[in-house]
């Protein structure tokens, strides 16, 4: 057996599997399309959006500090050294969005590998692997993330890295669960006859028949992520200013509730609409995805 | 011998995915005291659908709908009840009162977190109002009726420290709680190994005797039939194709898949000797939303005949004696065997 | 079930040890190491510092130290803050009364309604109601929960003057009534997530129940529906749920933490953030590593709560 080529019968059925009923399935799911509009706009206005606006996230106006939404120029009002909220926004959201797809797009790979070799390799390595998981699960995530960022110096690349450190956990469960009930199916038996490396199987055999729940898991990683960067950059653990996150804007905001209740709002509202995007798709792909919603 | 259920051209349909399909189409038989009906067919006739639309446990318009008449003959001075449409609450005390039934499953048909005194009695306060005390005497009683050991500490154990036979016992205890006029035994055999399975029948033919309650007897297996039921009604793609006593079905089949089914019963005889014997038959059940023109049965009848079977559906015949038939072709297919 | 029981424990007490390694690995990654507390202090010499650390025996191998942390880990000898000299233990048990009064409070309202608006959800499958549950609950799991607060606060402190804006009780009053006005708020905050968890879980947990056999026995027995569903249904679909809460108190925690930042409530969360500011390490470790046994140990009760009620569990 070539070990270059999949079996042309696979190939075939991959295709199909791929623009049929999941596609299907997820077009028809209103909410998945709806999250997938509304993200779209969002990430949108964060790449074009400050340049269309009259100023930048760093100029200071200090005569129009506390600027209500919609005056004059300031389409969402400014903060306390008067600078334009909408601006500084879309700059945050660029970085918020940023960090959250790295650190799902890390915390994937760690979780899809751990779990991979946990699934694959049973017995000890797996048993092992998989106890250190349930160890660090033991950790409530901000906790153990906050001790991180505290001790590390905190950049957007480390809270990336540290975001992605304390939420791989859930991912390597769901792929080690998944390869443990696919390694003694018949192909994969195939394949081992056949002379086959492990790395081979894992990557090749394995890997791709354990996608749907890994993209599902990813996308309400995205979700996650987002919300713990914001939060920790709320504390001060997080993106430092001057770079602004929709976290470190609401840095100040609670000492200004009572005169400018905006300050809150604005970044929460943001953050609770890319948030639920993600969720909504994540939530479409699961039905489009999930072998088992077929039943129901 | 008195009549205690009809079942009057009862139709069974499902909507799914706003779509409509039929699963049971003008169905008719009766239930008489003291005797067992038994409907058989493969998995997808329909015969289960129909026990399930006579205990009222099919989900409620509009996802699914029954049309015809099914009668609960009144025992001793009560009227006729008309039981499609019955509303819930009085349909509620008919069930397992009346009218009881058991399933395939005993493993997954008791709830594993009660024990099975808890279940017993509950099914008997539900519907009397006796003490709990009384309840659990009658328990006790029953477990006796149905030949489990030591009753009375059976009593605070749960379904998953018994064996398969063993709870099937206990469903049958349940069922019988109440004395009902009619008990309907929806595969009761079937997940159990052969020997236990005897036992259950000739269970179920003692408890027939003494109480004198109507069977319904759900199967795809003419060895059980054979065993147990004094009439039997064939069933194929939601439609009664044979009906007779089961003596004149069983060796006087004239329905096709009737035959084919009985080919299909592995025998004591052979079984073990020649693996060859055993015949299946090809195909499958059509699709309740995809019928085929002319008979359902055409596509995978060994007696079909091009030009007769795929045009018209046939309609049901007096082969004599209340024998029915629901093919075009039983008097060649009864030739046939004479010669 | 005494079996069951041995491997319980025995996979604990797996997991604590491995806990502890993975918090002594942490412990090491602080700026200066366990030497901080005296590398931060001005005025101090290399040699100096070195002396500390032959002294602290820094300088002996790693699983040897390890061993010597964990000791003092077990007889309950955490370290004593940088800040004040109390003993760790003291401190966190100080301010545990705080959390468990929020997170029970939080946790018996989230059950509550979760479970109420979960089963409604799975009875009325597909209907309008059911749609906009799941909605809701999705957007609730998507709302930051100390922005929530914020707004809590915006709202029902500042605009229309309710309920206090934070802290556990009023110097001078500290009245039953008192604590629970300035409860309210913090549970109401912390409960949001959990009942959208709870309600879609349970929703599934009913639903899974519903298409078992028993359950068409119980009704071909002719019980009543409410019957069916308390005593057939529920009774089995919330044994799941049981394990759910101790998976979730890791979430439960964290979202304490977040509530407590934002109300100012004086509980572990704002002890573990007041003391990251002040560079407090033992404290920050004694808290964390509490808060992983704390899940630990509920992990472990909701096992044995789970055997307690699944007849079936206590001959695995």
């Amino acid at each position: 057996m070539s070990m270059n080529t999949a079996p042309p019968a696979m190939a075939a059925k991959e295709r199909r599997w791929i623009t049929s009923r999941p596609v299907r399935r997820f077009v028809r799911h209103r909410l998945a399309i709806a999250g997938l509009v509304m993200i779209s706009a969002i990430a949108l206005l964060c790449v074009v959006g400050p340049w269309m606006l009259p100023h930048g996230m760093l100029d200071i106006h200090i005569r129009d500090r506390f600027s209500p939404p919609g005056s004059e120029t300031y389409l969402l009002g400014t903060d306390a050294m008067g600078r334009d909220l909408a601006a500084r926004l879309f700059m945050a959201g660029r970085v918020s969005l940023m960090v959250g797809i790295a650190a799902m797009v890390l915390s994937t790979f760690l979780g899809a590998v751990i779990g991979l070799v946990a699934g694959y390799f049973g017995k000890v390595i797996g048993t092992v692997l998989m106890r250190f998981t349930d160890a660090v699960l033991c950790f409530p995530q901000i906790f153990l993330l906050l001790v991180l960022a505290a001790f590390l110096e905190p950049n957007a690349l480390m809270i990336t890295i540290i975001i992605a450190l304390t939420s791989w956990m859930e991912i390597a469960r769901i792929v080690s669960a998944e390869i443990r009930s696919l390694r003694e199916r018949d192909f994969v038996t195939a394949a081992r006859v056949s002379g086959a490396s492990h790395t081979w199987i894992m990557f090749r055999e394995l890997l791709p028949n354990t996608i749907g729940p890994i993209i599902v898991a990813a996308t309400l990683t995205v979700a996650r992520a987002i919300l713990i960067e914001a939060y920790v950059s709320f504390l001060g653990y997080g993106i430092q200013p001057p770079l602004p996150s929709w976290g470190n804007m609401l840095n100040n905001a609670q000492q200004f509730l009572d005169t400018a209740p905006w300050l809150a709002i604005v970044p929460g509202v943001a953050i609770t609409l890319a948030v639920t995007s993600f969720n909504f798709i994540g939530d479409g792909l699961r039905d489009a995805l999930d072998a088992r919603s077929d039943l129901q | 011998m008195s009549r205690v259920l009809s079942v009057e051209n009862l139709g069974i349909g499902f909507r799914s995915e706003g779509q409509d399909f039929t699963v049971v189409r003008d169905v008719s038989f009766s239930l008489e005291a003291g005797q067992t009906l038994a409907l058989v067919g493969e998995s997808g006739s329909g015969k289960s659908v129909t026990s399930l639309g006579i205990m009222g446990l099919l989900p409620p318009p509009p996802q699914s709908r029954t049309t015809g008449r099914i009668v609960l003959h009144g025992g001793d001075g009560d009227g006729d009840i008309e039981l499609l449409g019955l509303p819930e609450s009085r349909m509620r005390r008919l069930r397992g009162d009346r009218i009881a039934m058991i399933f395939q499953e005993p493993l997954t048909s008791l709830n594993p977190v009660h024990t099975i005194g808890d279940q017993i009695v509950e099914a008997i306060r539900s519907h009397r109002r006796v003490s709990r005390a009384k309840a659990r005497t009658r328990a006790v009683e029953l477990l006796e009726q149905v030949g489990i050991p030591d009753p009375q500490e059976r009593l605070g154990t749960y379904p998953h420290e018994l064996s398969g036979g063993m709870r099937q016992r206990i469903m049958i205890a349940i069922a019988l709680a109440l004395e009902p006029d009619i008990l309907i035994a929806d595969e009761p055999t079937t997940a159990l190994d052969v020997t236990v399975q005897a036992q259950i029948l000739d269970l179920l033919r003692r408890l027939q005797k003494d109480t004198g309650m109507a069977m319904l007897f759900i199967t795809h297996d003419f060895g059980v039939v054979a065993d147990i039921a004094d009439r039997t009604i064939v069933m194929y793609a939601g439609q009664t194709v044979e009906e007779g006593r089961t003596e004149t079905v069983l060796s006087d089949p004239l329905m096709p898949y009737t035959i084919g089914l009985m080919n299909a019963v592995p025998r004591l005889e052979t079984a073990g000797l020649k693996l060859g014997d055993l015949k299946t038959i090809e195909g499958f059940v059509p699709d309740p939303a995809a019928l085929p023109q002319g008979c359902s049965f055409h596509p995978r009848c060994a007696y079909m005949q091009e030009g007769l079977c795929d045009t018209s559906p046939p309609s049901i015949e007096d082969a004599g004696g209340g024998h029915m038939v629901r093919c075009k072709r039983w008097r060649q297919i009864g030739e046939g065997r004479e010669t | 079930m005494l079996r069951f029981l041995t491997y319980r424990l025995a996979h604990s007490l797996l997991l604590l040890f491995l806990v502890s390694v993975i918090g002594f690995m942490i412990l090491h990654l602080a700026p200066g190491g366990p030497l901080s507390q005296f590398a931060l202090s001005p005025g101090m010499s290399q040699a100096e510092l070195e002396k500390i650390a032959e002294r602290m025996g820094l300088n002996r191998p790693l699983p040897v130290q390890y061993l010597d942390w964990a000791a003092r880990f077990v007889t309950a000898d955490w370290g004593e803050s940088f800040r004040d000299g109390r003993a760790v233990l003291d401190i966190i048990f100080g301010h545990l009364f705080a959390t468990l009064l929020l997170i029970l409070t939080s946790t018996i309202l989230s059950v509550g309604l979760g479970t109420l608006v979960g089963v409604l959800g799975a009875m009325r499958r597909y209907s309008a109601y059911d749609y906009l549950a799941t909605v809701g609950a999705m957007v609730a799991l998507s709302i930051p929960t100390f922005w929530f607060g914020l707004v809590a606060i915006y709202v029902f402190s500042l605009r229309l003057g309710w309920l206090p804006s934070g802290n556990m009780y009023t110097i001078g009053d500290e009245s039953f009534l008192d604590y629970a006005e300035h409860l309210i708020m913090p549970s109401v905050v912390l409960a949001l997530v959990q009942v959208a968890i709870w309600s879609r879980y349970m929703r599934s947990s009913i639903l899974d129940v519903v298409g078992q056999d028993f359950v068409r026995t119980a009704r071909a027995k002719g019980l009543t529906r409410r019957r069916v569903l308390y005593v057939h249904i529920l009774r089995n679909a919330l044994i799941p749920m049981i394990t759910l809460t101790g998976i979730q108190l890791p979430t439960l925690l964290s979202g304490a933490l977040v509530t407590e930042t934002v109300f100012t409530w004086p509980g572990i969360g704002r002890l573990f953030l007041d003391s990251l500011g002040y560079n407090d390490y033992p404290v920050v470790m004694g808290v964390l590593m509490f808060t992983a046994m704390f899940v630990l140990l509920g992990n472990l009760i909701a096992d044995l709560l789970v055997a307690g009620v699944d007849p079936r569990v206590r001959l695995e």
